[in-house]
């Protein structure tokens, strides 16, 4: 084997720092708070346990899991989010009750068994110009129709959100029918499960 | 034979060009999938008129609600008049949540579905599609309705559903609606409602169960065009032949996903849309003990704006009630 020249070794050993520098990088660089599935470990243990293995968006009963976009950042990239654009999450009084697939699927205990109790995604927030019988008084109430826990009371015609009811599922979100959406979620509020301290 | 660089550029031109060729091709050979259809669907009208006045039988006073749908549809005057040999016979059930008490009770179904058979029907199927957020399946199997129909066609609208554009000239705001062709192409349907309290539609009965035969996207435009007309829209659309209202328990005060459960043992049933949602939500309210029940029935926005289209009556002395008291 021929010795290796100053140059070579120079050069592997820049190569190795920048990368190892990029990596390090990740854990400081800014990253968005997504909603998360069911089950998911304090944001922090999440990231370093998940493999991004897409198994919980490929198990997802209804469809709302997906994988983040790059453009919501690198350290986030390809991790689950709940999308309740696409579909709300079953995973509190649906059908995925007690049987998270998501869950189960993880194989890296990224994501952990709770009992449904425990389960709280985020809150929904509620953008009052948008929503249709404040904008053009119309009868309404869907997001109060599809709350699987009663999170919704109503004021007349207007809906009011109970953020400590809420659990976060997305029901309400999807199934707004205000163009733009009245509600959005949020993972404010989120119950999260953490396994080291 | 030697493959020059200039000669398969060419060829993978050429091959690019077919393949688009070809698919821009096959894309003008496939059917037409967006079929639009215009009017209402061809319907039979009330059968069950007496005197020239609309029929609406109640039976109540037992527990079964088997024995309660048979009794009210032989009240009325039996399917046979309705249903004749061969003919394609759609159920709309409201099964609409995964909660138990805020669904049609599927033995009801199961019934209508035998007295269907009976009646000499062809071919009788159970449709369905939930509000928004909901898997109709899943309703389906966690309301019980695979255990009690074990042999009838459940169909699931939203995976399985057809989907058809309706153009309506005379309607209130729906002049473009699409529909499920299940639902539009049968020959007798029947609107089966759970007795519910409705917080935007005041009370769900057997003109807002009709809401479940359209697509979800339709369903959330009808609360942005106006949630009363388009009951009224959809009721002129479709026009049910028969509806039965289960109230073996009411869901009272509020609704639809939960509510007082008030245990009625009723079920109503009327060829007449107007006359057997004004009944029963006559009923509702005198069971919420409200001053003045039959009132607040004549003033729900959607039934006032049916009968402006003339589908049915709501005039007490062209209604004729049949009662069966039983057990």
């Amino acid at each position: 084997m021929s010795p290796i020249s100053r140059r070579r070794f120079l050069e592997i050993g820049f190569t190795l720092a920048l990368v190892g520098a990029l990596g390090a990088s990740v854990k400081f660089m800014p990253r968005p708070r997504l909603v998360r599935p069911p089950g998911a470990l304090v944001e922090e243990e999440f990231l370093s346990k998940c493999i991004r293995c897409g198994l919980c968006v490929e198990n997802c009963l209804t469809g709302t899991l997906s994988p983040a976009p790059l453009s919501m950042g690198l350290a986030v990239w390809g991790t689950p989010r709940i999308d309740p654009l696409k579909a709300p999450c079953e995973a509190v009084k649906g059908r995925c009750e007690n049987v998270l697939p998501c869950v189960r699927a993880c194989p890296t205990e990224a994501l952990v068994f709770v009992d449904s109790k425990f389960i709280k995604l985020g809150t929904v927030v509620w953008i009052r110009e948008n929503c249709l019988p404040v904008k053009y008084k119309l009868e309404c109430l869907v997001c109060q129709e599809v709350c699987p826990v009663g999170a919704v009371d109503n004021k007349g015609m207007i809906p009011v959100f109970r953020k400590e009811k809420c659990v976060g599922c997305g029901k309400c979100v999807y199934a707004c029918p205000a163009i733009p959406k009245a509600l959005y979620l949020s993972p404010i509020g989120e119950r999260r499960v953490a396994t080291t301290r | 034979m030697k493959f020059s660089r200039r000669r398969f550029i060419i060829l993978l031109a050429a091959v690019i060009a077919a393949a688009f060729g070809l698919t821009y091709l096959s894309n003008l050979l496939k059917p037409r999938v967006k079929e639009e259809i215009k009017g209402v669907r061809k319907n039979r009208g009330n059968v069950y008129i007496k005197n020239g006045k609309s029929l609406v039988a109640i039976a109540k006073g037992i527990k079964d609600p088997r024995i309660l749908v048979r009794d009210v549809i032989e009240a009325l005057g039996g399917l046979d008049k309705l249903i004749k040999p061969g003919d394609k016979v759609v159920i709309k059930p409201n099964v609409g949540f995964r909660n138990p008490h805020a669904v049609v009770s599927p033995l009801i179904v199961a019934e209508l579905v035998a007295l269907a058979y009976e009646a000499g029907a062809g071919e009788v199927i159970v449709a369905e599609s939930s509000v928004r957020g909901t898997d109709t399946t899943s309703a389906f199997e966690k309301t019980g309705y695979f255990e009690h129909l074990k042999n009838v066609k459940l169909i699931d609208l939203k995976k399985e559903g057809i989907v058809k554009t309706l153009k309506v000239e005379e309607a209130y705001k729906l002049e473009e609606v699409k529909v499920y062709s299940e639902i539009f192409d049968s020959d007798v349907l029947i609107s089966v409602a759970k007795m519910k309290r409705h917080s935007s539609a005041i009370a769900t009965l057997g003109m807002k169960n009709l809401i479940g035969c359209f697509p979800d996207d339709e369903k959330g435009r009808f609360h942005r065009l106006g949630l009363h007309y388009c009951i009224a829209d959809i009721a002129y659309i479709l026009r049910p032949e028969l509806v039965v209202i289960d109230a073996t328990e009411a869901m009272t005060v509020s609704g639809p996903s939960g509510g007082k459960m008030v245990k009625l043992d009723t079920v109503i049933a009327s060829g007449d849309i107007i006359a057997a949602d004004f009944i029963s939500a006559k009923i509702l309210f005198e069971t919420e003990e409200a001053k003045n029940a039959e009132d607040k029935a004549l003033n729900i926005p959607y039934i006032k704006l049916t009968r402006e289209k003339g589908l049915g009556v709501l005039e007490e002395d062209k209604i004729e009630l049949v009662y069966r008291e039983l057990g």
